[in-house]
């Protein structure tokens, strides 16, 4: 028998034991699905609810971003909860009763974890500062801890019903390379909330999209709302990339700093914008 | 100046023309005689602010980046004897571009900005020092341009896979906008980065030009004309890095100029490759400035990518030529 003959008969045997190996371990994922609740998240906004008002309880997995302090807000989690990639063979392998995804979550991997039997639940991507007490909730019904969900929520919307919007005064937020996130989104919310207009007269802000500074600059904010991320961030990196010329532009009075993890998803915490703005105003 | 170059000294008038309208476009709308005050009284105004630090930084960029990519398109072309060779169709380009993406992925920029042309230029320079090593065996046009492609290919690869094993999202949102090439935003910072590697490039590729009639025959001819040709060949690998990876660490891809701008010189110098690398920074920084002006004067919310803008127009005059050279 030649060498080349061994090898096809022996890579023929492999596939087949792989083939034989698979149905087995489907037969342990079905067998293990009535056992303990196990819990995976898949994105660092439900990270953050999840681990902020639930606790780590019966959860399994949560998404690779958790640990960037850039990101997330989640302080220290267990190492053995694993951090994992929205892909339906890493999910599936942690045989899970409940996958919490989100309305933007990748439509094929949704598809073939519920082709392949998997509970999930979707919590929609928060574009108004309302919606959290309401993603909160539907975490809540989801793990059975209705009550907790209720009390969260309610603080919530006790924090939102003490803002009163007035806007008199245009502030615009920019991330360092120039994006605008436009006027349905969750920062312009929490800007209407502390009393200013994300939108100037003719419109500038209300479309998301990189903009040019000078566009920026033309618009005429009266208040520029950056994101500080010296806080958190390694004091030896330089994080802070904004075009020099925004920084000649907008003195420090008109400069208002905020900490980019409560926006950029939204989360129990969140609400604090309104008033990191408000104290902003007042410098 | 004869009858024949007119039309390339017309072209430096309109290129001066270009940088007074490059200089004035914008959507600030500048008090010009309020400028005119503030600067005489030494004032720090939205007008001096506007004027300083966006639209002289964002007109000397577009010039750098013609020169440098100009520059670079006429001497490779030259050495490579190859009229397709350009540093983005032959990879030095998508090389730079891995580079720079290499050292995001690793953080250094933000250690130091400092490592975005550096990572570039090393890049490239492997691409283009490859490509050379690779013509002095083949005189094959078509060879060289597939090796060209290759190294290309390799290189979008190697980015596309630092990019999937990325577990930011936003960050890889940021680096594929940054590889469209643009050159709105650029900063008087971004500037002092490129401009030390871009021009002193130029200038090593510009260095060679008396040579550059001696090499059309290859390599020996040359040689035997008293031509070092292993200093020549080193100049210009050396000077495409610097210019390429210098430009290209800033603004990201920039396409086509290096293969537009000598084809347009050619028939003005008589297809000779001394004047052809004289002439071709000039018209490929006159293309630069058209491009990013016609960008500005788009009626669209996002600003179109400047790359976007050279390839569309790039790529049909790039199968023309292909057409016209190996059609029959």
């Amino acid at each position: 028998m030649g060498r080349q003959c061994r090898l096809f008969i022996a890579a023929v045997c492999a596939l087949l034991f792989i083939g034989a190996a698979s149905p087995c371990a489907h037969a342990s994922t079905t067998a293990n699905h009535a056992a303990t609740p196990r819990i995976v998240s898949t994105n660092i906004c439900i990270d953050n609810i999840l681990i902020h008002i639930f606790g780590t309880t019966h959860l399994v997995a949560v998404s690779n971003l958790v640990d960037d302090p850039l990101y997330s807000q989640v302080p220290f989690l267990d190492p053995a909860i694993e951090r994992i990639s929205f892909d339906a063979e890493n999910i599936l392998r942690l045989r899970p009763s409940l996958v919490l995804i989100s309305n933007f979550s990748n439509h094929r991997v949704v598809k073939m974890l519920r082709d392949s039997g998997v509970t999930m639940v979707t919590v929609p991507f928060a574009t108004k500062l309302s919606d959290i007490s309401q993603n909160i909730q539907i975490i809540g019904n989801a793990i059975q801890q209705n009550a907790k969900a209720e009390i969260a929520a309610e603080a919530i919307r006790q924090q939102l019903g003490k803002a009163t919007p007035m806007a008199d005064q245009f502030a615009l937020h920019v991330t360092s390379n120039n994006y605008i996130y436009g006027r349905h989104s969750l920062i312009s919310d929490a800007v209407s909330y502390a009393g200013l207009a994300p939108v100037n007269e003719q419109g500038f802000g209300a479309n998301a999209g990189f903009y040019n500074v000078e566009s920026i600059i033309a618009s005429n904010p009266d208040h520029l709302i950056f994101d500080d991320v010296s806080a958190i961030a390694s004091p030896n990196l330089r994080h802070d990339r904004y075009h020099p010329a925004l920084k000649t532009a907008f003195p420090q009075k008109q400069r208002i700093k905020i900490d980019p993890r409560l926006w950029s998803c939204a989360h129990q915490l969140t609400p604090q914008i309104i008033d990191m703005i408000k104290q902003g105003m007042r410098k | 100046m004869t009858t024949r170059t007119l039309p390339l000294w017309l072209c430096i008038f309109a290129g001066v023309a270009l940088i007074v309208l490059s200089l004035c476009l914008g959507p600030y709308k500048i008090n010009w005689s309020q400028l005119v005050y503030d600067i005489a009284k030494d004032n720090q105004t939205t007008e001096t602010i506007v004027f300083f630090e966006l639209r002289i930084p964002r007109t000397i960029m577009c010039i750098l980046t013609g020169v440098a990519l100009g520059t670079g398109g006429a001497a490779l072309q030259t050495l490579l004897r190859n009229p397709l060779a350009e540093p983005s169709i032959i990879g030095i380009s998508s090389s730079a571009a891995l580079g720079t993406v290499l050292v995001m992925s690793f953080q250094l920029h933000l250690v130091s900005l400092f490592f975005m042309p550096v990572g570039a230029i090393i890049f490239s320079m492997a691409a283009a020092s490859l490509l050379v090593f690779i013509s002095r065996r083949s005189h094959d046009h078509v060879t060289i341009l597939l090796v060209g492609v290759g190294i290309s290919l390799l290189s979008g690869a190697a980015t596309s896979f630092l990019l999937s094993i990325s577990d930011n999202p936003y960050a890889v949102n940021e680096i594929v906008f940054w590889m469209l090439g643009s050159l709105s935003n650029v900063s008087n910072d971004d500037l002092l980065l490129a401009v030390p590697f871009a021009l002193s490039g130029a200038l090593l590729m510009l260095s060679t030009a008396p040579a550059q009639n001696y090499f059309v025959f290859g390599g020996e001819v040359a040689a035997s004309s008293g031509i070092n040709v292993k200093t020549l060949r080193a100049k210009v690998i050396l000077g495409a890095s610097l210019g390429v990876g210098g430009v290209t660490a800033i603004i990201g891809m920039v396409g086509f100029i290096g293969l537009l701008s000598p084809h347009i010189v050619r028939p003005f110098v008589g297809n000779e490759p001394r004047r052809t690398l004289i002439w071709s920074p000039v018209v490929a920084a006159a293309l630069v400035l058209a491009a990013d002006i016609a960008i500005r004067l788009l009626p669209t919310t996002n600003e179109l990518r400047l790359g976007v803008v050279t390839t569309l127009i790039g790529a049909p005059l790039f199968l023309y030529v292909i057409f016209k050279r190996f059609g029959h």
